[in-house]
């Protein structure tokens, strides 16, 4: 892990193609601005993590799923139609 | 059974996976799935890893029960898809079962283009709150 201090202004690259700045501090905010690639998500480590989380849970759920075959939706013997969920 | 369930899982070439340039966020080392039908369920289906037979995720067609659900792509969004017109496009969220609560995640959707079979999950930071929001299924009390 590489620790530096930057001061507003200041830049990090990252490789070649990816560079961050501190374009603002103020109290204990820093506003950050990312230079990358198209093709490189940028995300805030929160979100990022609770939507890692989620996968990881909806694998889970998917894996239990094969095994107890719990969830709705399961078609009763010949056609119906009577199974529509509700809208909100 | 839901048009875009079918939809993704007839496909346009059928038998070849879905390639997701970016993996899942958590999955990244997984780029290859296929949308397979759960057996006798007509609301949900399954993203299946064709690489690693753990890995799998159910999805839903999020619209029947969140009608105002939009989702705007970016134009790297679009990109990553191939994408040249929204027709091609559906959309799922993923489902987690928590108990006796269904769930889904509406702030990252599953976007899959039928007609380029690329696939990519978008993180919508407006909707961070709506990660976990329940699924009433009628008919199941």
């Amino acid at each position: 892990m590489l620790v530096l201090t930057r001061k507003a202004g200041e830049s990090i690259m990252i490789g070649s193609r990816i560079q961050v700045r501190v374009e603002a501090i103020d109290g204990n905010t820093v506003r950050l601005s990312i230079e990358a690639p198209r093709e490189v998500p940028v995300y805030r480590r929160e979100v990022y993590d609770a939507i890692r989380e989620e996968n990881l849970r909806a694998m889970h759920s998917a894996r239990e799923e094969k095994i107890k075959k719990t969830l709705p939706g399961q078609e009763p013997s010949g056609s119906d139609h009577s199974h529509e969920p509700e809208r909100e | 059974m839901s048009t875009a369930v079918q939809n993704a899982i007839t496909g346009r070439k059928p038998g070849l996976p879905f390639y997701f340039p970016h993996g899942l966020p958590g999955l990244e080392d997984f780029r290859l799935f296929y949308v397979e039908p759960i057996p006798g369920n007509r609301l949900f289906c399954l993203l299946q890893s064709m690489e690693e037979e753990e890995v799998g995720l159910i999805l839903v067609d999020p619209f029947p029960f969140f009608s105002d659900y939009n989702v705007d792509l970016l134009e790297t969004d679009k990109r990553d898809l191939r994408l040249s017109s929204e027709k091609d496009m559906v959309i799922f969220t993923t489902v987690t079962v928590e108990g006796e609560q269904l769930c889904t995640n509406l702030a990252a959707p599953i976007l899959i283009n039928l007609k380029s079979k690329r696939g990519k999950q978008i993180v919508i930071s407006q909707r961070t709150g709506q990660m976990r929001m329940p699924l009433v299924v009628q008919g199941k009390e």
